[in-house]
């Protein structure tokens, strides 16, 4: 896997000290399920919070009287029925932590055009909905342009990119500026799932494209 | 700093004693104090920030008892459970966090290059190598993880470059990350 492939230093930072928005943590959550060695950085990096807190935090710290006794245990909290009752094609190809994000309990990919369905998440980057997307093999994501950036991670099946044949597999994250243009094609026979974030409209560069814009509403 | 700071952490009590008033007083004076300096660090007025710690303290509580046995780190623990509390106090969801349980979870299938070591042995080397660590690094950590700043803040707190910045806590990420996958005294 490409380094281009997984999170920035600043991204797995500000995942870990809880600085990044909602939409980027519960992305970045579903590439650390998928993504071991990236496991093992935040865990570094968390470790290291650790160590400094430890090293650093009580420099200001103010008295805290100590209450007289123990509180309570509490009870384990029930799971959420709403994660317990998603239908196998969501739960098999997409990470729990978007699952609370997920609106409808019984939700499944609506038809966009053929070979193209989503479902909307409960999620926005910078005003835009976040949105999970399945391709059916042989989709082709038309050429297109951003007016932001866009943000989006392979959890099934396989992305290509059109002109430069790099792949992206399940885990692989792709983020493309505002002045990168590019075309996708679903690689291989699977249908590939992902989850993208942009915080831009989209800027088609064919009539197809424009076209399917419309439709899809970006 | 104070004295008690700089030596290393006991380790919490491990057994079902832990459970006992006493206990929960030992822990609650020995990271409360910690976790409202945090918080205030991490911009919270003291008031809001010595209330957070009692809700910090007791989900930790909570948790210890429900689990029964300290977490690995507990210094971390009690990092990540007050950095999460705040969260929820400025209305913003947890952090979402990746689930072993997760049917699509991918497992860890690399074998470590050397035995497994004590945790707390990971812990003190951590906090020895920090201690190594130039003093520019170590303050662009702080303004990282205490006050929560991005590097352009730090840059300007600092009075430098957002990209030397950036390097400074690659290159401290990376004696950590070296340093702390060395065995005891050697390389």
């Amino acid at each position: 896997m490409s380094t281009d492939h997984h999170p920035t230093q600043d991204e797995l930072l500000s995942y870990v000290v809880g600085n990044c928005d909602t939409w980027l943590a519960a992305l970045l959550a579903c590439h650390l399920t998928l993504c071991p060695n990236c496991r093992r950085e935040v865990q570094l990096l968390e470790d290291l919070g650790g160590a400094l807190f430890d090293l650093w935090a009580d420099e200001l710290g103010a008295t805290v009287a100590a209450p007289s006794r123990p509180p309570p245990p509490r009870p384990p909290a029930p799971p959420s029925p709403a994660i317990n009752h998603l239908p196998d094609e969501i739960t098999h190809a997409v990470p729990r932590p978007l699952h609370s994000f997920i609106r409808d309990p019984r939700a499944r990919f609506r038809f966009l055009l053929p070979g193209l369905g989503h479902i909307p998440l409960n999620l926005s980057a910078g005003g835009r909905p976040v949105r999970l997307f399945r391709f059916e093999p042989g989709f082709t994501i038309e050429e297109h342009g951003h007016l932001g950036l866009e943000w989006a991670i392979v959890l099934s099946g396989a992305l290509e990119e059109a002109t430069t044949g790099e792949i992206f597999s399940k885990g692989h994250i792709s983020r493309r500026h505002p002045s990168d243009v590019h075309s996708l094609v679903t690689s291989g026979d699977e249908p590939c799932v992902a989850a993208i974030a942009t915080l831009g409209a989209l800027r088609p560069h064919t009539l197809r494209g424009k076209m399917a814009a419309i439709v899809i509403g970006n | 700093m104070d004295s008690s700071s700089s030596s290393p952490p006991d380790p919490p009590p491990t057994d079902n004693a832990a459970r006992t008033e006493s206990d929960y007083g030992e822990i609650f004076s020995r990271y409360a104090r910690r976790v409202t300096g945090y918080l205030v660090r991490k911009g919270l007025s003291p008031a809001a920030a010595e209330a957070l710690t009692e809700v910090a303290m007791l989900t930790a509580w909570q948790r210890f008892t429900r689990k029964g046995r300290p977490p690995p780190l507990f210094d971390t623990w009690i990092f990540c459970v007050a950095r999460d509390q705040r969260a929820v106090l400025l209305h913003r969801t947890q952090r979402p966090e990746p689930d072993p349980d997760d049917p699509c979870w991918v497992a860890d299938d690399s074998k470590p290059s050397s035995a497994p070591r004590p945790l707390e042995t990971t812990h003190m080397r951590l906090r020895n190598a920090l201690d190594s660590l130039p003093e520019v690094q170590r303050e662009t950590l702080k303004h990282l993880y205490f006050q929560g700043q991005s590097t352009t803040a730090i840059a300007r707190a600092l009075g430098s470059r957002e990209d030397e910045v950036r390097e400074h806590i690659r290159d401290a990420l990376h004696t950590l990350r070296i340093r702390s996958r060395e065995d005891n005294g050697k390389p």
